[in-house]
């Protein structure tokens, strides 16, 4: 047993046992590491935030596109709701960011989930998982069918499209458990070998 | 009214649509702007970051002077907050300082944060999954055999666990989770369009 002289490897490895602490009751160890991490990650978010508008809107509006201006000021307006009397100017920029977001997210919707996923499915059905995916797809589906009243073979075919979710959702429950359950042992690893210097 | 109402609507409708006439149309006008458009999207939504962080030092000073500067917390919360902002700024996001803060705070802890659902969920499982129907049966069959299929000691527990749970994955699971997605895709496209033609107001502070 070796135990790390490292500063930072003491850190990290009693920021991981501050967090496990609440495991056994909430704690003020734990507490106080989830509030240095919560500073340290809104700290981290805001640098890349100035830095990002430093390269993408600053420097080339300050370069000669000044029509960046625009969106600065869109931006500032933004700050408008801490002062009561023109609150509603923040309206303006969120209106920008709430418009743009929705075009952009109903396209990626179009491309990704819609006509990605149909043609993926509309393929020659020549193995039985292929059709299980195929029937899959359509049961399922079936089950959205929401603006009808279901009739003998909308409802068999809603219910099994039940049954196709309910294997997706425990398909994804063990895949998200295994993925966690990796990174508590990452976490015991960085613990037991870089801190300790077990093994 | 115009302008507290009426232009919002204008700016959503005009955003919304010049982007996705971009995407479907090959309109050289309309390409140029909605890529412009997205550029200064970019930049607002780093204005709205710093409302995130203005919140932060509100909430906490609050608590601070509240607490008559007792509360250790939010004092540990705003001098990370701000030691971070100004090491990543003044000295830079390739500073060693900043590299400090990234790699033995920031990583560790979040990575450990996120682990820590492992322990809730097994739990909230072991509690909750219960064989009531065919559908819980169902959930508890595929979740029990994917956890088992995905460690070498499932492998040797239940040997046709990592075949089963390969076909689960590939087969079983895309035909469900196809489903959802093009439904859910479907509803969202419902609710961005009802935001891009001004009848959903309430996203952008409208009534």
């Amino acid at each position: 047993m070796k135990i790390s002289t490292d500063i930072g490897v003491w850190i990290g490895a009693l920021s991981a046992l501050g967090i496990y602490s609440v495991l056994i009751k909430d704690n003020p160890f734990y507490t106080m590491v989830e509030h240095i991490f919560v500073g340290a990650s809104a700290g981290i978010a805001v640098v890349v935030g100035i830095n990002t508008f430093l390269n993408s809107a600053w420097s080339p509006m300050i370069e000669g596109k000044y029509l960046l201006i625009i969106p600065i000021l869109l931006g500032i307006l933004l700050y408008s709701r801490y002062f009561e009397d023109i609150a509603w100017l923040n309206r303006i920029p969120l209106s920008f960011l709430m418009g743009t977001g929705a075009g952009v997210a109903m396209r990626g919707a179009v491309e990704s989930q819609i006509v990605g996923q149909i043609s993926a499915t509309m393929v020659k059905l020549t193995t039985f998982d292929s059709w299980i995916i195929f029937l899959g797809t359509i049961f399922s589906l079936s089950y959205f069918f929401l603006t009808f009243q279901r009739g003998k073979v909308t409802g068999v075919t809603s219910q099994l499209g039940r049954h196709f979710m309910m294997a997706a959702f425990g398909a994804a429950f063990g895949n998200t458990v295994m993925g966690r359950i990796s990174a508590a042992i990452g976490r015991f690893q960085f613990i037991f070998l870089k801190w300790l210097g077990l093994g | 009214m115009f302008l507290k109402k009426t232009l919002p609507t204008i700016i959503a409708f005009v955003c919304g649509v010049t982007v996705i006439i971009a995407y479907f149309f090959n309109i050289p006008f309309f390409q140029t702007t909605a890529q412009e458009i997205l550029k200064w999207q970019s930049v607002i939504a780093i204005f709205a970051l710093g409302l995130g962080a203005i919140n932060i030092i509100r909430v906490h000073s609050t608590n601070i002077r509240r607490a008559k500067g007792k509360n250790a917390y939010s004092i540990a919360l705003l001098i990370t907050f701000i030691v971070t902002i100004v090491v990543g700024v003044f000295l830079g996001q390739e500073s060693e300082a900043y590299k400090f803060i990234f790699d033995y705070i920031n990583v560790p802890t979040g990575s450990a944060i996120f682990s820590l659902l492992a322990f809730y969920i097994g739990t909230a499982a072991y509690r909750s999954f219960r064989a009531k129907n065919i559908e819980a049966t169902i959930l508890l069959i595929t979740g029990c055999l994917v956890m088992l299929g995905r460690v070498p000691l499932g492998a040797k527990i239940l040997p046709f666990s990592v075949p089963a749970t390969d076909w689960i994955m590939s087969v079983l699971n895309v035909g469900g989770q196809r489903g959802l997605m093009i439904a859910g895709a479907i509803g969202f496209i419902a609710v961005s369009l009802r935001i891009v033609i001004g009848l959903e107001r309430t996203a952008y502070g409208g009534d």
